[in-house]
């Protein structure tokens, strides 16, 4: 094919399935844990930290970097102390990303291209370093879900159990908060915060449809995840249209398709339950 | 000899007493129905002796071993009781989550696998929920979570089982199997059971020890003790904190 034969687009691919397989893996625990909109909430902290590092003269991603994990520490520190309210914290740290974001943006007079760069992502122009940072950071985040896999699965169940389990939640949680944010800024350097964080959250809500168990509901939502990225970027390509957008809509659309077959074949099933029972009645 | 001590145990939050000078000894074998009316601080009791809140004064020991050492040795198995919120939307089978309850204390064998696939068998077997083992938890009835959620703590094999409200939203066929499937558990395996119960009847049917709290201790004796002595005035042990 082709389109296969681009270093660009071959660089692209890459670099985006490695991000289909890590947000999943991630957005499994995030959706279970009732915090769908952190990608978003970090991704706009982080968003901040690009400008702001922009206005003190380092290099944005840096800023990015900083700000994010620091954002990430607030929110579960917010999430901790007041667990009822986690997704108000969520929303606060939110505003205050996109408001310092606007400031330091204005303050410094930052070209719009380069913001928009960061929020919608550039994967067509990913470099060969940006694979190799990414390909990095995805496998030591993988590796530390591996690893912690039961304890976080765990906690995300019932904190209580895991605490008197003997489990450092505190730590474990921390650390979890921490990985979402490292996955955010890295994501969002390479392929902008609307991908990493509609990649963490769309698969993984189509694989909770198929009513699955938890490591094959996060093995699913993975396979979701590549084929939204290579589906919709072999769209964008031919189509002539974005790639980011195109990748996410590709994975809304995979979740469309899977509600209504769902719906068509439970439809069926009752459909199926009601004429028998009727022939029943018939015979009878 | 392991044991469970609670030494003059006090806890307030904001100027409010929740406990006053509690002290009770807990043996081997034990199975604790904690009794009292709602506020009268049984629940915080239960998780000052799980460990996920410390007293404002006194100290728990179990084993003789201070409560965060009993933890990290997997000593206790914890069954809260608003666990339902979390399960009902998780997507995870019966097997998956009983699987949890070997996350620490038995590390080898959830190395493994066949070990800890054997293990996990075993306890849905004891609590009668074998034919469940594909299911989703979110999927199954509220007897039917409870009788999961014992197996996990079972999984890690403890010495004291901790149990909040165990029957509460649950019919009444399925809590008599609940109390029967902890009963068996004490009397056959020997594990040490405390439980809170708002059905005073029912539990003190199954346990063998009763404490009435109304946040000081109002009563602390066998079951037998209290139903023959206190059977009359029973009610009055609710409002006499």
């Amino acid at each position: 094919m082709e389109f296969f034969q681009y270093d660009f687009i071959q660089r692209a691919l890459l670099a985006g399935i490695i991000t289909a397989i890590v947000c999943p893996v991630i957005g499994s625990f995030v959706v279970v844990r009732r915090q769908s909109m952190i990608g978003d909430g970090l991704g706009h902290i982080a968003f901040a930290g690009v400008t702001g590092g922009y206005m003190i003269g380092i290099y944005p991603a840096v800023g990015a970097f900083v700000l994010t994990i620091m954002g990430a520490i607030g929110i579960e520190l917010v999430r901790r102390r007041h667990a009822q309210f986690a997704d108000m914290g969520l929303a606060i740290f939110f505003y205050s990303g996109i408001a310092m974001a606007i400031i330091f943006s204005t303050i410094t007079r930052m070209p719009s291209a380069g913001l928009l760069s960061f929020l919608f992502g550039s994967i067509i122009t990913v470099s060969v370093t940006d694979v190799l940072v990414i390909a990095g950071s995805g496998t030591l985040v993988l590796a530390v879900v591996y690893l912690l896999f039961d304890k976080l699965m765990l906690i995300t169940l019932d904190e209580d159990i895991a605490n008197v389990a003997g489990i450092n939640t505190s730590m474990i949680n921390m650390l979890f908060s921490m990985l979402t944010a490292a996955v955010v800024v890295v994501g969002m350097t390479v392929v902008g915060v609307l991908l990493v964080s509609a990649l963490m959250i769309i698969p993984v809500a189509i694989a909770h449809l198929l009513r699955l168990g938890f490591k094959a509901t996060m093995g699913a939502a993975v396979v979701f995840s590549v084929l939204s990225v290579v589906v919709g970027l072999t769209a964008s390509f031919y189509l002539d249209i974005a790639p980011g957008g195109t990748i996410v809509m590709t994975a809304v659309l995979l979740y469309i398709t899977t509600v209504l077959t769902r719906e068509g074949i439970g439809l069926k099933a009752r459909w199926g339950r009601t004429s028998s029972l009727g022939r029943n009645q018939e015979n009878n | 000899m392991f044991e469970v001590t609670l030494a003059n145990i006090d806890f307030a939050y904001d100027y409010n007493v929740v406990l006053k000078d509690i002290s009770m000894t807990i043996t081997k074998g034990d199975f604790v129905a904690v009794v009292g009316p709602n506020g009268a601080g049984k629940s915080t009791m239960l998780k000052i002796m799980a460990g996920l809140i410390k007293p404002t004064k006194g100290q728990v020991s179990i084993g003789g071993k201070d409560m965060s050492i009993a933890r990290v040795q997997g000593l206790i198995g914890y069954v809260p009781q608003n666990y339902g919120k979390n399960v009902l939307g998780f997507p995870a089978t019966v097997t998956e989550i009983v699987s949890l309850g070997l996350t620490l204390s038995v590390s080898r064998a959830r190395q493994n696998q066949q070990a800890a696939k054997h293990i996990v068998n075993h306890m849905l077997e004891l609590v009668g929920a074998e034919n469940l083992r594909d299911r989703r938890i979110g999927e199954l009835s509220g007897g039917q979570q409870q009788r999961v959620m014992v197996a996990m703590a079972l999984a890690s094999n403890p010495e004291l089982l901790l149990l909040d409200e165990p029957t509460s939203g649950i019919d009444y066929e399925a809590s008599a199997r609940i109390y029967d499937l902890l009963g068996t558990l004490n009397k056959n395996l020997g594990i040490t059971v405390v439980m809170v119960s708002h059905d005073i009847d029912k539990a003190i049917n199954s346990a063998n020890k009763v404490a009435c709290i109304n946040k000081g201790l109002c009563f602390y004796g066998s079951s037998q003790e209290f139903n023959e002595t206190h059977a009359q005035a029973r009610h009055l042990w609710y409002y006499a904190g």
